[in-house]
């Protein structure tokens, strides 16, 4: 696909999803250095920047009495913990999992504003973050049960003799756990923003028709509104998911049923 | 220890956190060897767009 840099009309729905270099650094050094900052980079910094400083600015400094933004990040706070208290048990990987919900839900939310970049369509980032937790998950139960940690995929019950197809069956269903986390992420994000790509190209159009036309359009108008309201909900949804199947793998190694 | 002068409990982060960061360095390499895969494939090598493209075609000539 080519590059629409000095181009303001866009061409494809599938265009917000590119990855453009904003600012380059080559040089012929140290055999050869290419630094560049895409507007992938520039996302992560800003929702980086985004979750420092919300959380910076929410806290109350141990007052009694909460602020307005203290009474947000302490519910999501007692929301998380329960999740996490619930699927694991202990609250050890909450530090975790409280800081993967918040990169989620904000890169999704950040994704939201029309004109920004989503990180969470970017394969690399979904599917690598998947991929990264499921081998951090089994390293983790090996580490803690060592060759017992293979007993996980013997589900109790079984006939022996259908050992060797099921644990077969259940050791590609643990391998497709890797892609189907970063997966639904990853299409859940990329439909939605396709969808209101699409839809909002031909309510343009519809809405530049004339006076009639333009009062015709408001009612499918009313529709995107409401499909960008879903869109919002799937952010937050997305996100909730993600983070209580990565505590569901975590249990998963940690107790190995 | 405080972070933007914020008080820091002692909560264990490292060490809870160990296999992931292992994991991340797997990731890391598998996604940096794909890439190199991907720059130095048949369809790019040339391309004019292609920051590596000068040092690729040094490296053919050697």
């Amino acid at each position: 696909m080519l590059l629409n840099n000095t181009n303001l009309f866009i061409n494809s729905p599938l265009e917000q999803f590119e990855v453009t270099n904003l600012l380059s650094f080559n040089a012929p050094l140290f055999g050869y250095i290419s630094f560049t900052i895409t507007n992938l980079a520039l996302y992560t910094a800003i929702i980086f920047s985004v979750i420092v400083g919300l959380h910076f600015l929410g806290n109350n400094d141990t007052k009694l009495l909460p602020s307005k933004w203290s009474i947000l990040f302490e519910s999501f706070f007692a929301s998380i913990n329960s999740m996490v208290r619930e699927q694991i048990g202990r609250e050890i990987y909450l530090p975790f999992i409280y800081s993967l919900f918040f990169f989620i839900l904000v890169s999704n939310l950040v994704g939201n504003i029309p004109y920004s970049f989503t990180i969470t369509t970017s394969v690399i980032v979904s599917i690598g973050l998947s991929f990264t937790i499921l081998i951090g998950v089994t390293i983790l139960g090996l580490y803690i049960h060592k060759i017992h940690f293979f007993s996980f995929f013997i589900p109790a019950g079984t006939p022996l003799a259908l050992v060797p197809l099921l644990v077969l069956i259940e050791l590609i269903s643990y391998l497709a756990r890797a892609f189907s986390l970063g997966i639904r992420l990853f299409a859940n994000v990329v439909a939605g923003h396709t969808l209101l790509k699409i839809l909002s190209t031909f309510l343009f159009k519809m809405f530049s028709g004339g006076l009639i036309i333009f009062i015709l359009t408001l009612l499918p108008f009313a529709l995107f509104l409401a499909i960008t309201g879903l869109e919002l909900a799937v952010s937050f949804i997305q996100a909730y998911v993600f983070v209580l199947l990565v505590c569901s793998y975590i249990k998963d190694a940690i107790e190995l049923h | 220890m405080a972070f933007l002068g914020l008080r820091k409990w002692p909560t264990p982060v490292l060490r809870p956190m160990a296999p992931f960061i292992a994991a991340s360095g797997i990731t890391f390499y598998l996604v940096k060897t794909m890439q190199d895969f991907g720059v130095r494939s048949e369809t790019y090598a040339k391309d004019p767009k292609n920051p590596y493209a000068a040092q690729i075609a040094r490296e053919a000539h050697h």
